[in-house]
This record gives structure tokens, C-alpha cells and sequence, in this order.
């Protein structure tokens, strides 16, 4: 299984994905975000950093890239793909995913080992979960709250669009402590924290996210 | 902002080749640019007598939507309050676009740029102010 990881000018942990894909055994495919090429990839990764500097908004230029355009029109035919951090709100400004990622309400930039509860584990990238499992991996924003109007809020949990809440602290003031969320069919998903951070216990606070990256290999074998 | 000289109040482009020797900025021929950067900002609405060419300029207002927490406003406040400004009661940041369009600005089209790039209707309010005259 070939899974694709985007580069933007600003990326920063595009490396770390594609090592995390390698280690749940899928072939990392590094792909350019302005170039029209999906190289025929069985998913795609949006990675944590810095796209275009976060000017505009975060993750607001990148979301107009050609490749980006690209995911978007795969994604609507079930393409899996997960956004990390910066990725996360990529997928937020391109409107495959619901709500918006603003400044922390406290204003600093957080970097933590943080308790993530996972509500859904039905979707194509948390399928290796149990529902209500309780797992660590790193997180690190500074524009990581998760904001939506108060009715949109209502929906996506009426809708059980809520992946991954954050437990035993909220580290950026996000809604209703909303740390991911996924697209309707389960197919796409997004989130503030880090789980190619977290897979390898030499370097991570734990191996919980590669259940992330072993999960989408299930998907693609069930599609 | 682009530097307006005499040369293009005539339809020519001219770019600035220095710096005199009092900062004026010069042209090829060594003429001074009069350049608008450092004289009042034109707007749509309040444009500077002795403008030289008149620009079409384009302004987008972009606001985080009232129900939309702004702790960088907030932060302002508060620092407004230790300086002793104690009579604000609330501040709210938000963004400034000035645009330069050629010709007639189009107005659906510079609303689709203001509410799908530069604002993010999900958090964002926008306003476009276009020239008046």
C-alpha cells in the first residue's frame, strides 16, 4: 500500500509521517503540493508545520494548492486522507473538513504529551482503536483551537463527527475540547495533536499513533 | 503600493533606478519620484490632492464573527488597561486588505476574493469598501 505524504513550502514533519507510515508497513510516497500528481497513491497525509508561514491564516494558502485542489476531488470519492496539526487546518480552509483552527485562547504556543479519548473508531484512519480508549501522543500549536458556531458544534456531535477529544486538559481552549474530527463517511479525518510523533517508544511518549497509520492500511484492504 | 512617477501618469512604466542624496527616490533620467507611499494613502473615498494617477483601490475589512473568541484582542485590552486607558472596553483585531485593481473594479469578483480567500466565512466577518467615485 502506497500512501502519499504532501510537502509544502513550511512543512515540517512530512519527514516523521513518511517514517510513520513506514513503520505500520505501507510505502511513504513524498508528494509535491504544487504539482498535479497524486502518483496514484491509497491515501494521503497532511503533515504538522508550517505551510507558506502560516500567512493569511493557518494552512489558508496551502489549501488553495493545485495538489490540495486534487485531494479534495479525491477525497469526495472515499480517497482516505488525515490531516495532522497544520494538515488539520489545511483540510478546515479547503472545506473538506467543518470548523476552523484559531489562536490558542491563552495565547502561547503549547507543546505537550497529551490524553487524547477516541469516540469513534470506525473511521479509516482510528479503526485499530477501541472506542473510548484513552491514548498519549504529543501535541504542539499555537493556533490550535478548534472553533465552530455553536449550532455546527451541536451538529457534529449530534452526527458523532467528533474523533478525538482531548482528556485530562484542554491545551489550547478548543471547543467543547475537540482535538479531531472526520468527514461524514469516515474517510477523511483531522487533528490538532501528533501521532507520527508517537511511534516508537525510543522517541515518543508512547507507540499509540501508529494505530493511525495501521488502521488506514485495514481501509484500504476492506475498500 | 506601487511608486507612481511622472513617467506613468502618462501610461509609461518607469521603475526607480536610487536614492538622492536627500532619500527622494530617482528615475532613470534622474527626475524624482513623487511617490504616493509617503504622502497620504489613497482610498476609494479620500483621495490626496495633486494625486497623480488615480488607482482604483480596493479595501477588505475581515473581523473574527462576534461569537468568535479573540484572546489577541483581549491582550490588547489588557494592556491597555496597564497603561491606564481604562475607558476601552473592548478590543477586537482583525485585518486590513488594501487592494490595487486594473481598471474598473469588478465587484462580484473582488466579493468572491474577499469572502473565499482573504476571510474565512467559518470565523470571519468581511467588509468591502469600494471606490466611491
Amino acid at each position: 500500500m502506497r500512501i502519499g505524504v504532501i510537502t509544502f513550502p513550511g512543512s515540517l514533519d512530512d519527514v516523521d509521517a513518511a517514517r510513520a507510515v513506514r513503520l505500520a508497513g505501507a510505502e511513504p510516497v513524498s508528494l509535491w503540493h504544487g504539482e498535479h500528481d497524486l502518483k496514484d497513491v491509497d491515501a494521503v497525509v497532511l503533515p504538522g508545520g508550517f505551510s507558506y508561514g502560516d500567512y493569511l491564516r493557518a494552512g489558508a494558502i496551502a489549501a488553495r494548492s493545485p495538489l490540495v485542489r486534487d485531494v479534495v476531488a479525491a477525497a469526495r470519492t472515499g480517497l482516505p486522507v488525515l490531516g495532522i496539526c497544520n494538515g488539520f487546518q489545511v483540510l478546515c480552509e479547503a472545506g473538506l473538513l467543518p470548523g476552523a483552527l484559531t489562536r490558542n485562547s491563552h495565547l502561547h504556543f503549547r507543546n505537550r504529551d497529551q490524553a487524547l479519548l477516541v469516540e469513534r473508531a470506525d473511521t479509516a484512519w482510528t479503526s485499530s482503536f477501541a472506542q473510548g480508549q484513552t491514548i498519549v501522543v504529543p501535541v504542539k500549536n499555537g493556533e490550535g483551537r478548534y472553533v465552530a458556531a455553536d449550532a455546527d458544534l451541536d451538529r457534529l456531535e449530534g452526527e458523532g463527527r467528533v474523533v478525538v477529544r482531548y482528556t485530562g486538559g484542554n491545551p489550547n481552549g478548543s471547543s467543547r475540547d475537540i482535538a479531531g474530527v472526520t468527514s461524514a463517511d469516515g474517510r477523511v479525518v483531522g487533528l490538532m495533536p501528533h501521532p507520527e510523533h508517537a511511534v516508537e517508544d525510543l522517541t515518543g511518549p508512547s507507540t499509540d499513533g501508529l494505530g493511525f497509520f495501521v488502521s488506514v492500511l485495514q481501509a484500504a484492504v476492506a475498500a | 503600493m506601487p511608486i507612481l512617477c511622472p513617467a506613468q501618469a502618462e501610461g509609461q512604466r518607469t521603475a526607480p533606478l536610487g536614492v538622492s542624496a536627500t532619500g527622494e527616490l530617482l528615475t532613470v533620467d534622474g527626475s524624482v519620484v513623487h511617490d504616493l507611499a509617503f504622502g497620504p494613502r489613497p482610498t476609494g473615498r479620500d483621495r490626496a490632492a495633486g494625486t497623480l494617477v488615480p488607482v482604483p483601490v480596493v479595501v477588505v475589512d475581515v473581523v473574527l464573527k462576534p461569537e468568535i473568541s479573540d484572546p489577541q484582542g483581549q491582550a490588547v485590552l489588557g494592556a491597555l488597561g496597564r497603561l491606564g486607558h481604562s475607558g476601552v472596553r473592548s478590543v477586537r483585531q482583525g485585518k486590513h486588505f488594501v487592494l490595487d485593481v486594473e481598471g474598473e473594479p469588478d465587484e462580484a469578483e473582488l466579493r468572491e476574493i474577499a469572502e473565499t480567500l482573504l476571510a474565512n466565512p467559518v470565523i470571519e466577518d468581511v467588509e468591502l469598501h469600494l471606490p466611491t467615485d
